[in-house]
């Protein structure tokens, strides 16, 4: 139990080099060592959050990570520059918890949603797991560096998985997205330098997040909060915080930085769609808890409203461009940033409600964008077509296919009683309820409920309402009801939702505390 | 029984049926019914047993509560929910006899009738808007029940759209309150709630309640099945903006209270007006029902919401009573091939055919006309009678309210004789030969329109046929009104006179063997400029459509702008490849070049050296002697 998160962690890694010396023509083999893989990720993940304790008093953030795990990585002697310390720090609070939880959970469905891939299939499942890795890796590292590793280490596999076997578009779409994120990640990589250059642990600098977090910096320093250091007259920490919003903006998507996402989605194959949807957009924004919002938290604080004002353009911005599609995958996609727009107005909003509410936001879209992408998937694996125009009325012709779709799509606009609908409701409580804020993000943000409800409900009725009609005579053999691994994917996701939505606390109470001392820690910093 | 558990019996008892009409295939829908029951003789039993108001709170989110009420308002509606919701389940096992989809409507109806127990008991503002949702919900899946209908999947986007933007409103509106520090706890509001949340959440009612300008909706919802017009879009969901306005309008802001009265009045003058020319019969029965909603919201207004809930009870009968009578007749009409069972046109005459469903029909026409002896008459009444007072407080341009509402007592009298005549009375218009149909009216329609016709006679609720008050007044509170002044009888005179005088007026009309009659068969559209109008219900649907078509080709305009955007970045992206290749032509040309060009002059130096390289190595040495010497005698000499 002590290296709890070393084994969710490097566990896909160690199965990833086993599989290294297996013949590459015993496909079945590598899905089934990945679906172990990540299978036994999961049962940790669950113990994990079993054996987290919910009941703490947190005065520092060096308090709330539990299951804390460090040991010294690399030292070198840089000469006159001084030491590079890195360490191998890891631990989870109740931030982090629920996203490794949640992509633990994803990555599982992702292995059972890649169950016929049977071309290059060892290459496929070796980078899945290296994929899965890294993921979890950037959800436990505390060490900005072991971060920033992990971070920039999903892009490789991700630009493989897309690039090879993917759409027709695919070497345009995962070059996009490769160069997209990358020139984001350079943003982060010089505010890491300027970081590990400004803080201190004892007399030696450090990357140790925890330390930037609880604001131990080096006096005069470059981005010391107290020396006021200018870079062409702006503020260092200002300039700093700006790089963070735009590295991990791209990530999010926020707009205007998110038109990689629609391409990358539309050429990805389904299970890479559903863990770039599902995992990879949330940790841009965890990016912005723990990193724009817990180490600058002073700037954060100051610039909240332009963080909001982004996050309601993302909302209505996401939502008309969702409306105006015609490909179904397209449209999820759009609705993927309308959707992740909310975790920008709850963070802005600095209040328990608005900061859960994003956080809730996270976990409920991480399980209803998988879904709708297995759902896309659906139609697509049956037809090789996912133009909303070539169907009409399946209702009648695959009825549970529709029973899954409606449910699905209604969590998605926000039904009360499934997980999307909290976490609007608590990042709406949060933007209404702070000063901070004009009324008017929140009266926007509401709009934004409204707009999805449009684009959701027009495809269903375009789709899957009306009479059976499918554009080609060849496909009709291929239009049967959900097969039983469809199924397999989506019942688990069907029951997290509705559980979720009745009863949220299951997430809230373990990240209760966490996100008091959050709120806390930026709100101190409130003009 | 702990009130809790009877509490969660009467809302959760409703789930269980839909779970059982999944669960137990082929006759689980019987017993989805049975849990109806249930839920409903429970409601009864606690009108019985509540003397205080019950009160449940938890902790839903962090630092938010959300709680359930049971006070005697939400009991006795919680009877009438499940009293109605067991006969549309009664009348819907034999109209829906036939159709293979059976479970999933019985299920649908369970959901909705589990939603619409939930609101009612909502004492949080939060935990009602989860139920005003799924009642939404519920409502959008019965409109559009028989999805490969051409029209229903249409109407049931429309309707929900239409709730959802009223739906948007209504959170905003809650939640200012949460940022004014107000409470979201119905039963803990004191103060007068500021002008914008006030207004936020009437237009929340407004939506679902189908006040202007959402009133579009309900004929929008005349798509789905025609019992689920009568439990939904008549009697009880579309009250729910009426029973909110009811637990909130004490606080509303005396402005959105005018505003609340004059949507009221407007709605309901729209929805008699547009009723009179209509050849479908639901579709009468749907303007109706937004004109008496009308009337009610109009009560909330004139600060008479104990009026207007009884107006809500008794409407909930005498409607429900006119759908499901119109159901039993479209359900017989159904059998005639290629004409359309609701067209009022192609009916006449039914009476002699279905004597149960005229009489029925016939009481509850009477009630929604007004007519004395009926209940319309008297919960009409009260609010009439508060319009009148609150007219006098006010003064001047107030007293439009009040005779507005007069004049729609004359045009609902008349559009409702219309409606008897032209459907059970004269001479039939079928077309077909009437032997060809099979006219049955069983246990399963009659059971549900005789509770619903005596629900609507004046006995049930006060012995004094003129009466404005009840026995229900125990659990709404009374209407203070007085009662024994002279306009107040005035008005009480008026209002008869008028609602006899518009049935004459419908009578002399119409009547068998009449003009109007005997070529109402033929009736083509209306062709005058106001004809049309009325006729289109003022062309709201129209002005929906408009704005749906708005939007979405702002949505291509904002697609357009993506592609621009993505164009731009696309533009930079490539600049970057076009800037490189121009270096890489600079750096063979120039640099290289430079490079070339030394090594040239080394190679073109090379040979003119080979040149003498080529020579005799003695020769080199002379030849090197030579400059050797050369140049140091330079040094020397100069």
């Amino acid at each position: 139990m002590e290296y709890i998160l070393s084994y969710i962690f490097l566990f896909p890694v160690l199965v990833a080099i086993a599989m290294l010396f297996i013949h590459s023509e015993a496909t079945s083999v590598f899905r089934r060592l990945a679906l172990s893989a990540t299978s036994v990720q999961l049962v940790l993940s669950i113990l994990l959050f079993i054996q987290f304790d919910r009941d703490t008093s947190i005065s520092t953030w060096s308090g709330a990570f539990q299951f804390v795990e460090k040991l010294d990585w690399i030292t070198m002697k840089l000469g006159s520059i001084g030491k590079l310390n890195i360490d191998y720090f890891l631990g989870v609070d109740g931030i982090s918890l629920p996203l490794v939880v949640l992509s633990c959970f994803v990555l599982t469905v992702g292995v059972i949603s890649s169950w016929n891939i049977k071309e290059k299939a060892k290459g496929y499942f070796i980078l899945y797991l290296i994929l899965s890795s890294s993921i979890i890796g950037c959800f436990i590292a505390l060490d900005f560096f072991l971060f920033y590793l992990c971070f920039e280490f999903m892009l490789l596999p991700m630009f493989f998985l897309i690039g090879i076997w993917g759409g027709k578009k695919r070497s345009y779409a995962s070059i996009k997205f490769f160069l997209y994120t990358l020139f984001g990640s350079l943003f982060i990589l010089i505010v890491m330098i300027g970081l590990y250059l400004s803080v201190v642990d004892g007399n030696a600098n450090t990357f140790s997040m925890v330390r930037m977090m609880d604001g131990f910096y080096d006096a005069g320093s470059i981005l010391d909060p107290a020396s006021g250091e200018l870079i062409f007259g702006y503020s260092a920490r200002a300039a700093a915080f700006l790089f963070i919003l735009v590295g991990f903006g791209i990530k999010l998507p926020m707009v205007p930085f998110h038109t990689w996402l629609p391409d990358a989605h539309v050429e990805a194959p389904t299970p890479i769609s559903v863990v770039l949807a599902g995992l990879l957009l949330k940790v841009g924004a965890y990016g912005f808890f723990r990193i724009a919002f817990g180490i600058f938290p002073d700037m954060a604080a100051k610039y909240a409203a332009w963080i909001a004002f982004l996050g309601v353009l993302s909302i209505i911005y996401g939502g008309m461009n969702a409306l105006a599609q015609n490909d179904l995958k397209r449209m999820v996609a759009y609705s993927s940033v309308s959707h992740m727009g909310f975790v920008f107005v709850g963070l802005a909003a600095v209040t328990t409600e608005g900061a859960g509410g994003a956080l809730f936001q996270m976990i409920s879209h991480g399980l209803i964008s998988p879904a709708l992408f297995i759902l896309v998937g659906v139609i697509y694996d049956r037809t090789s077509n996912r133009e909303m125009e070539h169907f009409s009325g399946l209702a009648s012709k695959m009825p549970v296919y529709t029973f899954f779709t409606v449910v699905f799509f209604f969590a998605g606009l926000g039904l009360p009683g499934l997980s999307g609908f909290v976490g609007e409701l608590m990042v709406l409580i949060g933007a209404f309820k702070t000063s901070s804020l004009s009324i008017w993000i929140g009266i926007l943000a509401t709009l934004g409920i409204a707009i999805s409800a449009a684009y959701f409900l027009w495809t269903i009725q375009r789709m899957f309402f009306g009479k059976y009609f499918v554009r080609e005579r060849s496909w009709e053999e291929y239009m049967n009801d959900l097969s039983a691994r469809e199924k397999l994917m989506l019942i688990p996701l069907t029951v997290l939702v509705l559980l979720l939505g009745i009863y949220p606390r299951v997430v809230l109470d373990c990240s209760n505390d966490t996100i008091n001392f959050f709120v806390q820690h930026v709100g101190n910093f409130n003009p | 029984m702990s009130m809790e558990a009877l509490i969660s019996l009467i809302v959760l008892l409703p789930l269980l049926g839909l779970g059982s009409t999944y669960a137990l295939n082929h006759s689980g829908w019987r017993v989805s019914a049975a849990f109806i029951a249930g839920s409903f003789f429970c409601s009864v039993y606690l009108l019985f047993q509540l003397d205080s108001p019950y009160m449940v709170r938890w902790e839903w989110l962090p630092n938010l509560q959300v709680g359930i009420s049971a006070d005697k308002p939400a009991a006795i509606l919680l009877a009438l929910v499940g009293l109605l919701s067991l006969l549309v389940h009664l009348f819907s096992m034999e109209y829906m006899k036939d159709d293979t989809a059976k479970q999933r409507y019985f299920a649908k109806l369970a959901f909705f009738t589990f939603s619409m127990m939930g609101l009612l008991v909502s004492d949080s503002l939060i935990l009602l808007f989860v139920f005003w949702e799924l009642v939404g919900f519920s409502s959008y899946l019965l409109i559009g029940f028989w999805f490969k209908k051409d029209s229903a999947p249409g109407s049931a986007r429309m309707a929900f759209m239409v709730n959802k933007v009223a739906d948007v409103a209504l959170l905003a509106g809650i939640l200012m309150l949460l940022r004014e520090g107000d409470s979201t706890f119905v039963s803990e509001l004191g103060e007068t709630l500021f002008f914008l949340p006030s207004l936020l959440i009437a237009i929340g009612a407004f939506g679902k309640s189908a006040q202007l300008p959402f009133s579009g909706w309900i004929v929008k919802a005349m798509a789905g099945p025609t019992p689920i017009s009568a439990l939904i879009h008549a009697a009880t969901m579309v009250a729910a903006g009426v029973y909110l306005l009811f637990r909130i309008g004490p606080f509303l802001d005396s402005q959105v209270l005018a505003i609340v009265t004059i949507t009221g009045i407007a709605t309901a003058m729209y929805g008699a007006l547009s009723a009179i020319t209509q050849n479908d019969i639901k579709k009468v029965l749907a303007y109706s029902t937004i004109s008496q909603l009308g009337y009610m919201v109009m009560g909330i207004g004139v600060s008479a919401g104990e009026a207007s809930i009884f107006h809500l009870w008794t409407h909930a009968f005498f409607k429900a009573g006119l759908f499901l009578g119109a159901g039993v007749v479209i359900h017989t009409l159904h059998q005639r091939e290629n004409s359309d069972p609701q067209d009022m046109r192609q009916m006449g005459g039914i009476r002699s055919k279905l004597p149960w469903t005229f009489v029925s029909f016939l009481v509850c026409s009477l009630a929604l006309a007004g007519i004395p002896f009926f209940s319309g008459f008297m919960s009409k009444e009260g609010i009439l009678l508060a319009a009148w007072t609150w007219a006098e407080q006010i003064g001047t341009w107030a007293y439009l309210v009040p005779d507005l509402a007069l004049v729609t007592i004359l045009i609902t009298a008349f559009y409702v004789g219309r409606l008897v005549i032209l459907v059970f009375l004269g001479e039939s218009r079928y077309g077909t030969s009437v032997d060809a149909i099979k006219f049955d009216e069983n246990a399963y329609f009659k059971i549900p329109l005789t509770v619903l016709a005596i629900g609507s006679i004046w006995f049930v609720y006060n012995i004094n046929p003129l009466a404005h008050t009840s026995i229900l007044d125990s659990f709404f509170g009374l209407v203070s009104i007085d009662s024994d002044s002279f306009i107040a009888q005035s008005g009480v005179g008026i209002s008869i006179f008028l609602s006899i005088a518009g049935a004459v007026l419908a009578f002399s009309l119409f009547k068998p063997k009449s003009a109007f009659s005997l070529g109402y068969r033929d009736n083509v559209l209306p062709n005058s400029f106001g004809g049309r109008v009325i006729y289109n219900g003022f062309y709201l649907i129209n002005a929906y459509r408009l704005i749906g078509t708005t939007i979405h080709s702002t949505a291509q305009g904002v697609t357009w702008v993506e592609k621009r955007i993505d164009g731009l970045l696309h533009f930079l992206a490539m600049s970057v490849v076009v800037l490189a290749k121009v270096l890489a032509i600079v750096d063979r040309l120039i640099i290289d070049g430079i490079v070339n060009f030394l090594a040239w002059i080394a190679r073109v130096l090379g040979n003119v050296t080979s040149l003498v390289h080529a020579r005799e190595s003695q020769w080199q040495i002379i030849w090197l002697l030579i400059a050797f010497v050369l140049i140091l005698s330079w040094i020397l000499f100069f």
